[in-house]
């Protein structure tokens, strides 16, 4: 178990030192450990193997015209991303008034109604309520 | 000298000991940072495993995320860090998107790109060249099949050639992950190379 985890520990640090981000005093141990492992060194021999096969994925750098083009097309994208939020805040902006306008509109209106009087007529009064009125207004015969 | 070589895009100049100001970024400066960071960029995306056509789609909504999120940008890494996080993160989801739409098609079959004609050689003859061919579909095969924590440790270490530190912070994890991460990724990659063959 605790062999283990004493391979784990010199593994780590062989593999930091591999990557050249071992310290100085750890890479004079890591040194002295791979005089004396043959398994150390078969390690390190499979990464540098492992490296040697990744680097077949390096791909080929950009042409000069291939990046003017992805400039170019990166370019129109920026203006097209500009123009998209300019004109969603005008939109935003309109949208506002909008609401503005509407909400001061039922305001006016609302305080308009509330200053009609609630006891008059909606209309002038008909012939029959003025035919009852001066009927009811004749002085009562004395007799 | 290499004239080629990019200059450092300068968004903003840190005094010492005060808060890093959220930098505005006019599109002249992005456009820049295109220029500087737009190649770097999109042979990221070729080696994560995305086709030229792709890669060229990936760098495009890559930029226009940094165009977003530029604000979120404080300083307190190097710009390049930064920008491999952002590259990162919209890099992986643009290629589950792309293995969706192409409705699980591996990233091996659609990833044509040609790789860097000074590995194979040019006195390589053609068999050769074909084994060559062969073997680095077998490599591509098998960086896809690994866990994506363990194919992204390698193509920042072993691809990129990023130090430790700079992974951890662009993954954003401790170094001592990153050093334990890349020690299993090898593991577990050369046990995928052994089960598909290559010796």
């Amino acid at each position: 178990m605790s062999q283990n985890k004493g391979k784990q520990e010199w593994d780590l640090r062989l593999s930091a030192w591999f990557d050249g981000e071992a310290s100085t005093m750890d890479a004079g141990e890591v040194r002295a450990h791979l005089m004396e492992s043959p398994a150390a060194r078969a390690k390190l021999q499979e990464w540098r193997s492992l490296r040697e096969d990744l680097a077949l994925l390096q791909p080929e750098a950009p042409s000069a015209q291939q990046l003017f083009a992805m400039q170019a097309r990166f370019e129109d994208g920026l203006a097209e991303e500009v123009f998209r939020v300019a004109r969603a805040l005008r939109l935003w902006n309109r949208a506002a008034v909008l609401l503005l306008a509407l909400g001061l509109g039922f305001w006016v209106v609302d305080r308009l109604m509330l200053s009609v009087p609630t006891d008059t007529y909606a209309s002038e009064p008909s012939a029959i309520d003025t035919a009852i009125r001066e009927f009811m207004a004749r002085p009562i015969p004395q007799n | 000298m290499d004239d080629r070589r990019p200059k450092p895009v300068v968004i903003m100049s840190l005094p010492n000991n005060q808060p890093p100001p959220t930098p505005k970024v006019a599109p002249e400066q992005l456009e820049e940072l295109f220029t500087v960071y737009g190649a770097k960029i999109y042979g990221l995306a070729l080696r994560c495993g995305l086709a030229p056509k792709e890669a060229e789609d990936g760098v495009q909504e890559v930029f226009l995320k940094v165009q977003r999120r530029i604000s979120t940008f404080r300083g307190e890494a190097a710009l390049s860090t930064w920008l491999y996080q952002v590259a990162l993160n919209t890099l992986r989801d643009y290629r589950r998107k792309v293995v969706r739409q192409t409705r699980s098609t591996p990233m091996s079959l659609i990833s044509d790109q040609p790789a860097d004609p000074t590995i194979a050689g040019a006195s390589a003859t053609p068999d050769e060249e074909a084994s060559i061919l062969e073997r680095r579909q077998l490599v591509r095969n098998a960086l896809d099949n690994l866990p994506p924590k363990f194919r992204e440790v390698l193509i920042l270490r072993e691809l990129e050639g990023m130090s430790y530190r700079d992974v951890a912070r662009i993954l954003d994890v401790k170094q001592g992950t990153v050093e334990s991460r890349i020690f299993r990724a090898r593991e577990r990659l050369a046990a995928e190379l052994k089960r598909l063959g290559v010796n």
